[in-house]
């Protein structure tokens, strides 16, 4: 199991990397493309919370290094995010369906927009950023609901395909 | 869920110390090592990611290139089509202007000729032109110069050339009409070379300056109504039964080169 650690940087930098630099030159829609939260919102139903920890973290970690935005906004988003997403898929969403993955990955890109305007907010009112929203903002937030849900949906088939995690288990009597 | 917890404050420790790192600035050399090392892959997919872009430019480029190409097809489709109609009409206007000169020479018919030279006597007004019985050629023809005016009739035919008598001849007498109210007819005669008049007008015709002066038609190989001259002036004497009008030449009877001859 040692490489689990070294395929999951790989995989971290590999989807970060197609995040910031290939989707965003692509204009609004596919700059909205949010990979990392998709693959986040995946991972949650196959790996312990701590591995998600790690990903969200060292995703987080990425993003901020090349973010314009002041260095921990996606850190603590992302974080937030994951330990929410956690608590609800724990407690509410025990179904693994599609509509729950998708239900799921809905919560996870508001939240994860919600922080992260939170947070950009106070970095404005402690005078270390020039924050301010525009409506492509929100424009970007629509497309980027949709693209997560696009993703997860292609994920979710996948693994219906390869794996039985999200197929029902009956207790034989 | 306690654990779920615990390993919340633990992440969130960790995210706290990143961020105090990062402001203390003791995780830049982590930074710059990450960056370092993930920068060749980044590269390539940006490069990727211009090329896609490059291609999608292209792609539209051609796409919008295809189209241009079809409108431009198709408007130089419509242009040949307007063509073929512009030649269409072309034609059907040379035809119809073929049959106007038709009809217009079936009216006149004319022989173009030129005038080789003037007469070798200094008495009277004449040319001689290079058309003669051959080329239909009769004498007391009336001999037209550009525009119609008539500047003489043939006196003189040979089988190759004619003599023309210019109106100013003095011996050269043509019938003639005034374009005034009542078409007063009389008869041009040439004044010594220099001029000529139209003489026998009853002295009850109005004359005025400026009328014009045309053929009568009452000759029969000269046709009706070409332009001759203009009324310059009115001599009229009550005790005689006619008056005179001194013509002014529409032309210049000088300079002639080319001339029609006008074929009835």
């Amino acid at each position: 199991m040692w490489y689990k650690i070294p395929l999951s940087v790989i995989i971290i930098i590999l989807a970060v990397a197609i995040q910031v630099a290939y989707l965003s030159s692509f204009g609004t829609y596919w700059g909205s493309f949010n990979i990392v939260l998709a693959g986040l919102v995946f991972l949650l139903y196959f790996l312990d919370f701590r591995w998600i920890l790690f990903f969200a973290i060292t995703s987080g970690f990425l993003l901020d290094i090349y973010s314009s935005l002041p260095f921990g906004i996606f850190l603590i988003s992302l974080f937030a995010t994951v330990f929410v997403l956690e608590m609800l898929l724990s407690s509410f969403f025990t179904n693994r369906s599609l509509y729950s993955v998708l239900s799921l990955g809905g919560v996870a890109v508001v939240f994860f927009n919600v922080m992260f305007l939170i947070i950009s907010g106070l970095t404005y009112l402690l005078g270390v950023n020039n924050f301010y929203i525009s409506a492509g903002y929100f424009i970007g937030l629509v497309y980027q609901v949709v693209n997560v849900l696009i993703v997860l949906a292609v994920l979710f088939f996948l693994a219906n395909s390869f794996s039985r995690k999200f197929k029902p288990n009956f207790i034989r009597s | 869920m306690n654990n779920l917890f615990k390993l919340a404050i633990f992440g969130f420790v960790i995210v706290l110390l990143l961020v105090a790192s990062h402001y203390i600035s003791w995780l830049k050399p982590v930074e710059n090592f990450v960056v370092s090392t993930i920068s060749p892959v980044q590269e390539r997919f940006y490069s990727f990611a211009n090329g896609a872009k490059e291609f999608h430019t292209k792609w539209i480029e051609k796409r919008d290139l295809l189209k241009e190409n079809e409108e431009i097809k198709r408007e130089l489709a419509e242009l040949y089509i307007k063509q073929s109609r512009v030649n269409s009409l072309e034609e059907q206007n040379e035809l119809l202007r073929d049959e106007l000169d038709f009809v217009r020479e079936s009216k006149i018919n004319t022989v173009a000729a030129k005038i080789i030279t003037g007469v070798s006597d200094t008495l009277s007004k004449s040319v001689i032109i290079n058309r003669g019985s051959s080329d239909g050629i009769e004498k007391g023809m009336a001999v037209v110069a550009e525009g119609g005016v008539m500047i003489g009739k043939i006196y003189d035919v040979h089988t190759d050339y004619s003599k023309v008598l210019l109106l100013t001849d003095n011996k050269s007498r043509v019938a003639a009409t005034i374009q005034n109210i009542d078409r007063t007819t009389g008869l041009i005669e040439g004044q010594f070379g220099l001029s000529f008049a139209m003489t026998n007008i009853p002295q009850d015709q109005e004359v005025h300056e400026g009328n014009l002066i045309v053929t009568s038609g009452l000759e029969g190989k000269i046709p009706k109504d070409l332009l001759i001259a203009k009324v310059d002036s009115v001599n009229s004497v009550e005790s005689e039964i006619f008056k005179t009008a001194l013509l002014t030449p529409i032309i210049s009877f000088d300079n002639l080169s080319y001339v029609l001859v006008i074929v009835p």
